[in-house]
């Protein structure tokens, strides 16, 4: 699907390159085929095709999806992959509800996915949609594109005293990104399956 | 409807009664995606017990730019009168791309206009659901996928403000609506079919008004 090149700041310069450099590609192994009839074919490699209606993606040859995580001079995003933050549940623990949607929106301007862990609260979903609408500029910036899973039996039922006490779960995996790159091309309950483009 | 949430909801209304008071004129925000219809309820609304309008209606999306509220509308049902406050928001979004209303005839300088005043009214209408409503009527187009991030965001949003919540699945006169496809994108909550534009099942809507909001 994409490279990941520099490390977003969460471990500094390490110089550690952990491209795998196997080949290996995305492959859904499931055996589902997608089709959002939108004009591009992506691929997957293992006989299951995400069909979108035209350009095709072969994940054999075209997408390298090999991690190198080690360190680059200069931009990340040097025309050549995209940026995935992915960023850990306790590494947003540690911060205000302002700092995550500062961290989030921050990553996005720079073109960058950033996958959470853990998610946002509802509360927090809602300042995150308010900043990025007072930040969205007709040229540059469009607003974000976010998925997440939907909210489990478990969650729909915290209650009242779950939230008060903190008791509420709420883990779900949320995936962010520019929405002018990122793109949802199929969504349910087990499976978020989203095209990636460069800029 | 979930047991549990069902309970939730019958409390948070009994409480919302307790600490607002009969009295008081509750303000019930109409939510949902752009085009789902909202200004066209809330006129029908407006137009069906006062004789006024709140707003202008179109298909192309984000027409509504600011929150309108219309004061003071009073539903009879069943030989009671229920009074409340009706608050049309803008469709909210993730994203506003002014190209996307170039697609409508508009001219550039319009449609930049148009963008810039859509992404203040949805910043507005989530400042609206957090600080000045006391229950949501979310209305969704019974034709398209209920399943998108905005609305599983929006509705889990209003659920952990613990207000009260009717899901409205509009435009059931069109051949490609499903209203079941709505009740199981949410099942914890009632989901009321009608024609807003066609005027199908309004009493069916004004009852549970009435039921939720009264």
């Amino acid at each position: 699907m994409s490279e990941a090149h520099d490390d977003p700041g969460t471990d500094g310069e390490t110089g550690t390159d952990n491209d795998t450099g196997d080949g290996d590609d995305i492959d859904t192994g499931d055996g589902d085929d997608i089709d959002t009839g939108d004009g591009d074919d992506i691929d997957t490699g293992d006989g299951d095709d995400i069909d979108t209606g035209g350009d095709d993606i072969d994940a054999e040859s075209d997408i390298d999806s090999s991690t190198d995580t080690g360190h680059r001079d200069g931009n990340a995003d040097d025309g050549n992959g995209v940026q995935i933050d992915m960023i850990s549940g306790e590494r947003m623990d540690e911060l205000t509800s302002m700092e995550k949607i500062r961290l989030i929106l921050d990553g996005v301007h720079e073109g960058n996915i950033v996958i959470l862990e853990e998610g946002l609260d509802p509360d927090e979903e809602s300042k995150l949609i308010e900043v990025t609408m007072t930040e969205i500029n007709p040229d540059e910036f469009t607003g974000i594109e976010i998925e997440t899973y939907p909210g489990t039996e478990q969650q729909q039922n915290d209650g009242f005293f779950d939230r008060l006490f903190g008791r509420e779960s709420r883990t779900k995996l949320t995936v962010i990104g520019p929405a002018n790159r990122l793109e949802t091309l199929h969504k349910d309950e087990t499976l978020i399956s989203t095209l990636v483009t460069r800029r | 409807m979930g047991l549990l949430t069902g309970l939730r909801n019958s409390i948070a209304r009994m409480t919302s009664s307790l600490f607002t008071g009969d009295q008081q004129q509750r303000r019930i925000g109409i939510y949902g995606p752009p085009n789902a219809g909202k200004t066209t309820l809330a006129n029908r609304i407006a137009r069906d017990w006062t004789g006024d309008a709140v707003g202008p209606e179109s298909h192309i999306p984000h027409e509504t730019r600011r929150a309108r509220r219309k004061e003071d509308i009073e539903i009879e049902r069943n030989g009671n009168s229920v009074s409340i406050d009706i608050v049309d928001t803008p469709g909210v979004a993730t994203k506003v791309d002014y190209t996307e209303f170039l697609e409508h005839d508009m001219e550039e300088d319009d449609a930049i206009r148009r963008s810039r005043e859509a992404t203040e009214g949805v910043a507005e209408a989530m400042h609206w659901l957090r600080e000045d409503v006391d229950g949501v009527i979310y209305v969704l187009d019974a034709a398209e996928d209920p399943f998108t991030q905005v609305n599983t965001m929006l509705v889990g949003i209003i659920e952990s403000q613990d207000l009260p919540i009717l899901i409205f699945a509009n435009k059931i006169d069109l051949d490609e609506a499903s209203i079941q496809r709505i009740n199981n994108a949410f099942p914890q909550h009632e989901t009321v079919p009608l024609s807003a534009l066609e005027g199908d099942n309004m009493d069916e809507v004004y009852d549970k008004i009435a039921e939720y909001f009264g």
